[in-house]
């Protein structure tokens, strides 16, 4: 490729020229659709030559994880829908940004090598700064949100100040939500697991609820719902649709990776969201104590439960064995 | 962050001077921390700053909080002596004062950790046994129950032990 190819896609890149940049100036060059894409194969920019009729909608239409032809960095495949080849090139290694995506290349796919590389690298400086910006911004509200439930600051009046240059209406009472997912994995791949399925929440409950803050701790993700006062009834109702939705969600676009959810009582006052907290913990770690699956426990229909789990092992044990032996000889 | 205690299995002697370190720095007639004596090592406990503190959840007064280190303090000036705590804590780690009527509980020296300075506890221990980590949830070191500790499914206590080998027992005469 030539040089100043090189050059413009590097000018993009520190102008802040944006990703539709990126895409145009490698759709000029290869002649073919680009699309450029997140972690969960979310479209974030594209560009499709005048004649081409593609629709891609928000996800490209392909399975994670990716199943391609690895040929060195690069893998061959082919979309389901439309039925066409691409050739893709992951954007970043450690850590990983998103994919960027050629369809319709020739049999003599080398030659987008260099083309796809340097789109690739200033896709990645685009994206990487948007990470670093989002991270900051993540963790002073990871950071807020923590002491919210865990009771760091004096009284309800800092909070709803505080939550106000959020833009958030902490007046309002706030259904909380602890989600985590079912195969809890070490190593890279669940980091980059983990990421996924982050990026994916965050993306459908902003669509789905704009209202709602989203947070992460310890590899679990906290939502707060707000909710009016006028519709006390209808809250738990709405919230299984929810969590059903992104659940759904999930195994959709994770293939068939599943989450399951805790929920805390209903509390109106956001001062006492620290107990809410701990009860949606505790309804979800005792889903995982039964086996639960893709399940959804809300903390005040757990019944006696709430009592069994508080007790040690040696009153079960002492409890379980006599049992045991009526049944077997009953 | 999450501050939490290491506790090395293999170098206690059970001596229990981090006991009387607690109660010489805190000036109360209470043991906030805890040697009990199992069939291998001794294990010294004290508060375990939980992921999901118990006595956070039940207390009706406000009384528990969480700093952004991970540490549980409990303001005093709110409790009541309800003893709501003592009882849901597995790990006994709030007491009853009976001379303030009010609970206590190990604060990881908190007043010492933000001067740069160990916990009582840390510094008294002759064969350092016990220390005081960043608990970072990416990396393993040590294992995060030993038998003697109560179960740690709900509560998610952060404490690290360093699991005892094969070795030759030391006695203190």
């Amino acid at each position: 490729m030539d040089r100043r190819n090189w050059c413009r896609f590097m000018e993009i890149a520190a102008e802040g020229g944006g990703l539709t940049s990126v895409a145009r100036f490698l759709g000029e060059i290869t002649e073919l659709p680009v699309i450029l894409c997140d972690l969960t194969l979310r479209v974030l920019a594209y560009q499709l030559p005048a004649r081409s009729k593609y629709n891609f909608g928000d996800y490209l239409p392909l399975d994670l994880p990716i199943q391609a032809k690895s040929q060195g960095e690069f893998y061959l495949g082919r979309l389901k829908e439309p039925d066409v080849n691409y050739l893709m090139l992951p954007i970043g290694r450690e850590p990983r940004y998103g994919y960027l995506f050629l369809l319709e290349p020739e049999k003599e796919w080398e030659v987008y090598q260099e083309p796809l590389k340097a789109a690739a690298l200033a896709a990645m400086v685009e994206m990487s700064r948007t990470r670093i910006s989002q991270e900051t911004e993540r963790r002073y509200r990871n950071e807020f949100v923590q002491d919210i439930l865990y009771n760091n600051l004096p009284n309800r009046e800092a909070m709803v100040n505080r939550g106000w240059l959020w833009g958030w209406d902490l007046t309002r009472p706030h259904l909380l939500v602890v989600m985590e997912l079912d195969d809890r994995e070490t190593g890279e791949g669940s980091k980059m697991l983990w990421e996924q399925w982050h990026q994916l929440m965050r993306f459908h409950l902003g669509r789905q609820v704009p209202q709602a803050i989203l947070a992460d701790r310890s590899e679990q993700l906290i939502i707060l719902l707000p909710v009016g006062l006028d519709d006390l009834g209808s809250n738990k109702r709405k919230l299984t649709n929810l969590v059903n939705y992104l659940q759904k969600t999930t195994a959709e676009h994770l293939a068939g990776i599943t989450f399951s959810a805790g929920v805390g009582r209903f509390y109106e006052n956001v001062a006492e969201l620290y107990r809410a907290y701990q009860e949606a913990k505790v309804a979800l770690e005792i889903s995982r104590l039964l086996c639960r699956r893709d399940a959804l426990t809300f903390f005040d229909e757990l019944g006696v439960l709430r009592l069994i789990f508080n007790l040690g092992e040696q009153e079960l044990e002492d409890y379980y064995e006599p049992e045991s032996v009526i049944i077997t000889t009953g | 962050m999450q501050r939490g205690f290491f506790v090395d299995l293999n170098r206690c002697t059970g001596c229990r001077a981090c006991v009387a370190a607690c109660r010489n720095w805190k000036g109360i007639n209470l043991s906030l921390r805890q040697v009990y004596t199992e069939a291998d090592y001794y294990l010294s406990l004290a508060c375990n700053h939980c992921e999901n503190p118990e006595c956070f959840r039940v207390c009706p007064q406000r009384t528990y909080s969480k700093r952004r280190d991970g540490i549980v303090l409990h303001n005093s000036g709110r409790c009541t002596g309800c003893n709501r705590c003592v009882r849901s804590c597995p790990f006994t780690a709030p007491r009853y004062n009976p001379t303030t009527g009010k609970i206590e509980k190990c604060d990881l020296c908190v007043e010492r950790i933000d001067n740069g300075i160990a916990p009582a506890c840390v510094e008294a221990c002759p064969v350092k046994a016990l220390q005081v980590l960043e608990l970072d949830a990416e990396k393993d070191f040590g294992v995060k129950w030993v038998p003697g500790l109560a179960g740690i499914q709900m509560t998610r206590p952060n404490i690290r032990f360093n699991i005892p080998g094969a070795r030759e027992r030391h006695l203190l005469l």
